[in-house]
């Protein structure tokens, strides 16, 4: 019964390559977090699990959190928040490798990221934190957790002040005008909440047609956010409802940005549009031809944006015409940061960059952030 | 190799990541559900090839002591026991490679089916965007309704089960669907060959059950309960009678008759090899294609079946 051997032989074989497939996916979450510049250093949570502090000039670190020797954390993807010289950061876990929940905020003093707090302060944790932080003026430290809370915490000690729960994880990060919170969930609602207590400021929240993980950008009295169904949508900050929606190519995972009267968002199908503010017509498109996951910034009248082909263009505001491009040679997913004419570019290679935007785009320093790579 | 990659997508990834998640959309957004309802697809769709597997093991099965007389009568000459086995297999209508179709087909589904369950269900963030230019710019809904739930019953479809639960159950099922599927053979060597894969196949699935993402091991067991129910109704479940007392037949009982000889001659001698070459073989034909047989003829068959099968 030659067949059946010749059978179980294929089978073995197909069973010899699944089994090669066997723990490909269960790699440890890393993370994709932006930087944050303040005084004479950058700060950066790396894909090695450790915030780093770089300093400005040079790149070279200067302290880690957790020091060397220490565990490192699982996965940073929100790009810190400073505020009065204190560093505010989230980080993720994996359940893969433990049943109970890891995920933290920290508040570390920037001087040298000492511990001053944590929340949870004790050896549990919340569930995966993935969005950044947002620290207010008075003093509160707001964040999203795949739990589907947002919470909010006194900034002095880290004691929980409220929390609002939605349906599904929060990976956006919220955003603060005037006394209002604004966040978007992945159960595909955009929420206005009270600053002060939590409570939900309209009559029900605003529901696009998919998930939500971009910040929402306020501007006038609209927010602006995107989502999965590949619709940019404006809506009344006040009250909810929806001014406008465009529809783009792909999913709207990075942020949109905003200025004068015009929104700028990009999608992953690597286009980025340029909307009029108040009815979102399209202004221009620029076909950057990789998707792009990194929220753009606006540096000197230009917009500067990152792919995940590793390109950061710059184009100008007014006609989306390329001004220069660099190649950091890497996958860029964090979120850019800019201050003044340098932007800070954390790539996928676990490399952080700093690029001066005069004239034609230079390299100021790169740091690699995983001494072992 | 680019040509491959990019068939590879577009005839079997793609269209069946984008059919999960069409289920998953309109079948209460449940992933547990979906991969069932595939798995009950497939099978729908491999029906008329698995049948033709079932019965061509069926008939192999009772072509063994005609084979095993002919080994016996050629062992000198191994041409002519080459053109009289393929002689044999042509007069029962057997196709001795015909049992590897469902099986060749299922391959790029469970590689398929892997690699959508790690790319619908991803465990990390950075393995949800790349899912947005794997769905069709043409299906909205498909785009609406990630990130998917993936927890269904105790398990995360995502992760390997942390209990011995799915591996127990895909090792229990896949096994009882090679007790059942297994020819019975006379060869020894050939039995004894399939009593280690009875066992091993069963244990291979079980330990990739542990480590795998526990979305396959659901398509396997569901897959095998299929299965199991497709062989029953065509061979019996006399298999799975483990406690039933088998009553011994007496060899001598046992009947050739002229038209099921080719379906089930339980003793076949030399002799009878002769008789039945000098015959044609036209009649047996026909009778092997099953469309005129008798319900009493389909009865003894199915005892004779067991019978060999106990021995």
């Amino acid at each position: 019964m030659k067949p059946p051997i010749t059978l179980w032989l294929l089978a073995a074989l197909v069973l010899t390559l699944l089994a090669g497939c066997t723990g490909r996916q269960f790699v440890a979450a890393s993370g994709w977090s932006g930087v944050a510049v303040g005084g004479d250093m950058v700060y950066v949570g790396t894909r090695s699990g450790r915030v780093l502090a770089l300093d400005t000039r040079s790149g070279n670190p200067r302290f880690a959190f957790p020091p060397e020797g220490q565990d490192p954390l699982e996965g940073l993807y929100g790009t810190p928040a400073l505020v009065d010289g204190v560093l505010y950061v989230g980080s993720y876990d994996s359940k893969t490798k433990d049943k109970h929940p890891k995920g933290k905020v920290f508040a570390l003093n920037a001087s040298d990221l000492s511990e001053k707090w944590k929340y949870p302060n004790d050896v549990t944790g919340i569930d995966r934190i993935v969005g950044g932080i947002t620290v207010t003026q008075g003093g509160l430290v707001l964040f999203g957790a795949s739990d589907g809370f947002v919470r909010a915490l006194r900034a002095s000690n880290g004691f929980k002040e409220w929390e609002f729960k939605t349906d599904k994880p929060v990976w956006s990060t919220p955003t603060v005008a005037g006394d209002t919170v604004y966040v978007g969930s992945l159960d595909h609602n955009l929420y206005a909440l009270s600053l002060a207590s939590g409570e939900p400021m309209w009559a029900s929240p605003f529901s696009a047609g998919g998930a939500i993980v971009s910040t929402p950008a306020v501007a006038g009295d609209k927010v602006f956010v995107g989502s999965f169904d590949r619709k940019l949508y404006a809506v009344d900050a006040a009250t909810g409802r929806e001014a406008w929606r465009f529809q783009g190519e792909g999913w709207f995972w990075s942020s949109p940005v905003s200025q004068g009267k015009r929104v700028y968002a990009a999608d992953t199908k690597g286009v980025l549009y340029a909307l009029d503010m108040g009815t979102g017509r399209e202004v221009w498109r620029s076909n950057l031809e990789k998707p792009v996951l990194s929220s753009p910034v606006i540096v000197e009248g230009n917009l500067v944006v990152a792919t995940d082909g590793g390109i950061i263009y710059v184009l100008s505001l007014a006609t989306g015409a390329q001004v220069s491009s660099y190649n950091v040679g890497a996958q860029v997913q964090a979120p850019l940061t800019a201050n003044g004419q340098t932007v800070y570019v954390n790539a996928m290679d676990k490399r952080v960059w700093a690029l001066r935007m005069a004239g034609r785009q230079e390299k100021v320093w790169e740091t690699n952030t995983d001494p072992k790579k | 190799m680019e040509i491959i990659s990019l068939l590879w997508n577009e005839i079997i990834l793609n269209p069946m990541e984008n059919g999960l998640v069409l289920l998953y959309a309109y079948l209460g957004r449940n992933f547990g559900i979906t991969i069932i309802i595939f798995t009950i697809l497939v099978r729908v769709i491999t029906l008329p090839l698995t049948l033709k597997q079932t019965r061509s093991t069926l008939k192999m099965s009772q072509l063994q002591p005609r084979l095993q007389a002919l080994q016996k009568r050629y062992a000198k000459d191994r041409t002519r026991l080459s053109q009289e086995t393929m002689r044999l297999y042509k007069e029962a209508g057997v196709n001795p490679i015909g049992c590897l179709g469902p099986m060749i087909i299922q391959f790029p589904v469970w590689i398929g089916l892997y690699i959508s369950v790690v790319a619908l269900l991803p465990t990390k963030p950075e393995d949800l965007p790349k899912l947005a230019n794997h769905l069709y710019s043409w299906l909205p809904i498909a785009h609406e309704v990630v990130p998917l739930n993936s927890n269904f019953l105790w398990l995360d479809l995502a992760l390997p089960d942390p209990t011995p639960v799915m591996a127990v159950m895909v090792g229990i099922s896949m096994w009882v669907l090679q007790k059942m599927s297994t020819p019975a053979v006379a060869d020894p060597r050939q039995a004894s060959t399939n009593r280690m894969l009875l066992w091993m196949m069963p244990f291979m699935f079980a330990f990739f059950t542990i480590s795998l993402p526990s979305g396959l091991p659901v398509y396997w067991l569901i897959s095998n309960v299929i299965g199991i129910v497709i062989q029953g109704f065509v061979t019996g479940w006399d298999v799975l009678l483990f406690f039933r007392k088998k009553e011994p037949v007496p060899v001598s009982a046992v009947a050739i008759d002229a038209t099921s000889q080719a379906n089930a001659p339980s003793l076949v001698t030399e002799e009878t090899l002769d008789a039945e070459q000098a015959r044609t073989g036209g009649d047996q034909r026909q009778n092997d294609r099953g469309g005129r047989r008798t319900r009493t003829q389909r009865a003894r068959r199915r005892t004779r079946g067991s019978h060999n099968r106990g021995r």
